[in-house]
């Protein structure tokens, strides 16, 4: 019988990271969000029970671990959730239905908590019915490291293209460690943490992309298209000739910026930019090494923390190696930067306008002091700048800044040569930009951080697939906050970077550089492209657009505002990033 | 066996947080304890069990134990509810 040709199926998503990538097709495992009841056989009832007893010890484990961080009245949640973990009740009522029911352990798991939260819900009064989502989100998070264990077992393929619907962090950092060549997922945001790694790495993906995981079939042609956030299942002979020359012009462009990398970031009417990389992971030393020099402008050290790095020896010896590699050049550290989407924490109604950045660590003083501690001791050379994240009122910096002084204080008589880094704050929120005049004399340096300063600006959960058509970073009204900051900064004379994506966006950089910002910082996949991009445009020109800019309607204008300059300047870029 | 009826008095009832300070307790204890309310007898060691009840605020719940050292069970499961789990 003749095979018949498979269909070309179009897929579309948000264009995460620019790259184009031919090759087969990894699928990972569809994981059941809501679970329905999965029926196993007899002969899987001891693995479900076991994979159900791993995952309950493994979730206790990580409650017990970060029950010693919280004040009192969570670490009282916590507990009784490790008391449900270790009703033996619990465990043999699950066990129970594994056996007799055969469903699988996922199921079991939801069916017990539901029918108690149920009960809760329907009988209790208010304040029970409100504790009775906790049970849920508890059977939640057993369901979620199950899942995480099963996908932990799954191996990824070299060279494959992945398409999964969520990974955790820790998975995507395997998948990219592992030489899977590309990313496509049916979850994450623009700027979701996974993001972000991706574009550490320069691994192109699409990120939202509305699939049924289960249609696909693995080892299948598929095509990625990063920059449009567009991905084909079974291309035809016409659009795999297409893509192959359009990614033999996208290499020569990157292959441009290659023979170009030692160029310094000057301006075609002569202003230098400082240009920094963005880095989560002491291993991306390696890749910025290939780039040629450059500073760091943000080191995130969630991953120190999860990772349990946070003894402050262990600490130290990162921030005083990588400090000493990139000297003379600038190494600025955030300290950590927990709560939001970045930590399991307790369960908050609304965790981004929660005790997350700054907030949890001036209440975890312990875990606070030990990192400045580090910090200062890592200062050998000088070269160090400390950073706060989250800042939303003044207070928060006053009391970090005396705490820096006073571990300081405490140590330089012990440690001679211990220097004090410079200090400064991240800027991300509505109200930090707005006071900026006010924190201006108490910090050394500004960095604004644009995703979170859109996500409160605008309202827009960064995360949410559903409102990423709202979230963009150069609405008028970020715009208008940024330009404030700058203009701040310039009259106290404080340094002013931009951290966020917004700074490796070809069409926000023209905005910040007419702004005149002091620095931008990357992702190490955009350093050679934003330095390019800065010699193609000239300060002078670039004032007017910005003014233009201030004075637009939407976001759509203000992109059209800088495309219309690209496309006269370096029109090649216009190609590649199209809007 | 020994039973004791108690009424719950803390405002928000046997919630999480009371319930396991209730079968924590309850575990320091040798005898078999039950826990009743309106016909519904769980385990006084199981958290679970206990939130399974709803008892909020004014609900009698009958605590019963067996075993060696039932009396003095009773006794300080009892107080603990009387006393509202330290709440309020």
């Amino acid at each position: 019988m003749e095979k018949t040709e498979k269909k070309e199926i179009l897929l579309k998503g948000i264009p995460i990271m620019p790259g184009i990538c031919i090759g087969q097709a990894q699928v990972l495992n569809p994981s059941i969000k809501t679970p329905v009841t999965r029926k196993i056989s007899e002969s899987q009832v001891p693995k479900e029970e076991r994979r159900f007893l791993k995952a309950l010890e493994k979730l206790k484990k990580e409650l017990q671990e970060i029950r010693g961080e919280l004040d009192e009245r969570l670490s009282d949640l916590i507990n009784s959730q490790i008391m449900i973990l270790e009703d033996p009740n619990f465990r043999e009522g699950v066990s129970q239905r594994i056996r007799q029911r055969m469903e699988s352990a996922e199921s079991a798991v939801y069916r017990i908590l539901n029918d108690i939260s149920r009960e809760l819900g329907e009988k209790g009064s208010g304040y029970m019915q409100e504790r009775s989502q906790e049970l849920l989100q508890l059977a939640r998070e057993l369901i979620t490291t199950m899942q995480r264990e099963r996908n932990h077992e799954t191996t990824f393929r070299k060279d494959s293209i992945l398409l999964a619907e969520d990974l955790s962090i820790q998975d995507t950092i395997k998948a990219v460690k592992s030489g899977v060549r590309a990313i496509a997922l049916a979850g994450g945001g623009k700027t979701s943490h996974h993001a972000i790694i991706l574009r550490n790495f320069g691994i192109p993906a699409v990120f939202g992309m509305r699939a049924d995981l289960n249609e696909i079939e693995d080892g299948t042609t598929v095509i990625l298209d990063g920059a449009r956030g567009i991905v084909i299942i079974n291309p035809k002979k016409a659009t795999l000739e297409r893509y192959q020359a359009e990614r033999e012009r996208y290499e020569e462009f990157t292959k441009e910026l290659f023979e170009h990398k030692k160029e310094r970031p000057i301006t075609l009417d002569g202003r230098e930019f400082t240009v920094l990389a963005n880095i989560d992971f002491p291993e991306e030393l390696g890749i910025l090494k290939g780039l040629g020099r450059h500073g760091i402008g943000l080191f995130r050290t969630e991953i120190l923390y999860f990772t349990g790095k946070v003894d402050l020896e262990s600490q130290r010896k990162i921030y005083e190696k990588i400090a000493e590699e990139i000297y003379p050049c600038p190494f600025v550290i955030r300290a950590f930067d927990l709560g939001g989407d970045k930590v399991f924490q307790f369960k908050e109604k609304n965790p981004f306008l929660g005790v997350r950045g700054i907030r949890v660590l001036l209440r975890n003083k312990k875990l606070f002091s030990e990192q400045i501690k580090a910090v200062i001791l890592a200062n050998q050379k000088g070269n160090i700048k400390f950073m706060i994240p989250m800042v939303s009122v003044i207070e928060e910096v006053l009391e970090t800044k005396e705490l820096l002084h006073q571990v300081f204080d405490e140590m330089k008589d012990s440690e001679p040569g211990v220097q004090l880094p410079d200090f400064g704050i991240m800027i991300e929120t509505p109200s930090s930009a707005l006071i900026a005049d006010r924190i201006a004399p108490h910090v050394d340096f500004f960095s604004i951080g644009t995703n979170d300063l859109t996500q409160y600006t605008l309202a827009v959960d960064r995360r949410n697939p559903e409102m990423s058509y709202l979230f963009d970073h150069l609405h008028p009204s970020v715009l208008k906050l940024i330009k404030e900051i700058v203009d701040v900064s310039h009259k106290h004379n404080v340094w002013v970077g931009v951290c966020g994506e917004l700074a490796a966006d070809p069409y926000g950089i023209p905005f910040l550089v007419g702004m005149g910002v002091d620095e931008l910082s990357v992702p190490p996949a955009s350093l050679l492209g934003t330095k390019e991009l800065i010699r193609k445009i000239s300060v002078e020109e670039l004032e007017e657009l910005v003014r233009k800019g201030l004075e637009a309607q939407t976001s759509r204008e203000v992109r059209e505002l800088a495309a219309d300059y690209l496309r006269e300047h370096y029109p090649e870029v216009t190609l590649f990033y199209p809007f | 066996m020994i039973e004791k009826k108690v009424k719950i008095v803390n405002t928000l009832g046997l919630h999480a947080r009371p319930a396991s300070l209730f079968a924590k307790t309850a575990e320091k204890f040798i005898s078999d304890i039950m826990v009743e309310k309106d016909g519904m007898e769980v385990d006084g060691k199981s958290i679970l069990g206990l939130m399974m009840l709803v008892a909020d605020k004014n609900s009698t719940l009958t605590i019963r134990a067996n075993g060696p050292d039932e009396k003095e069970a009773v006794e300080t499961l009892a107080k603990l509810v009387e006393e509202g789990f330290g709440e309020d």
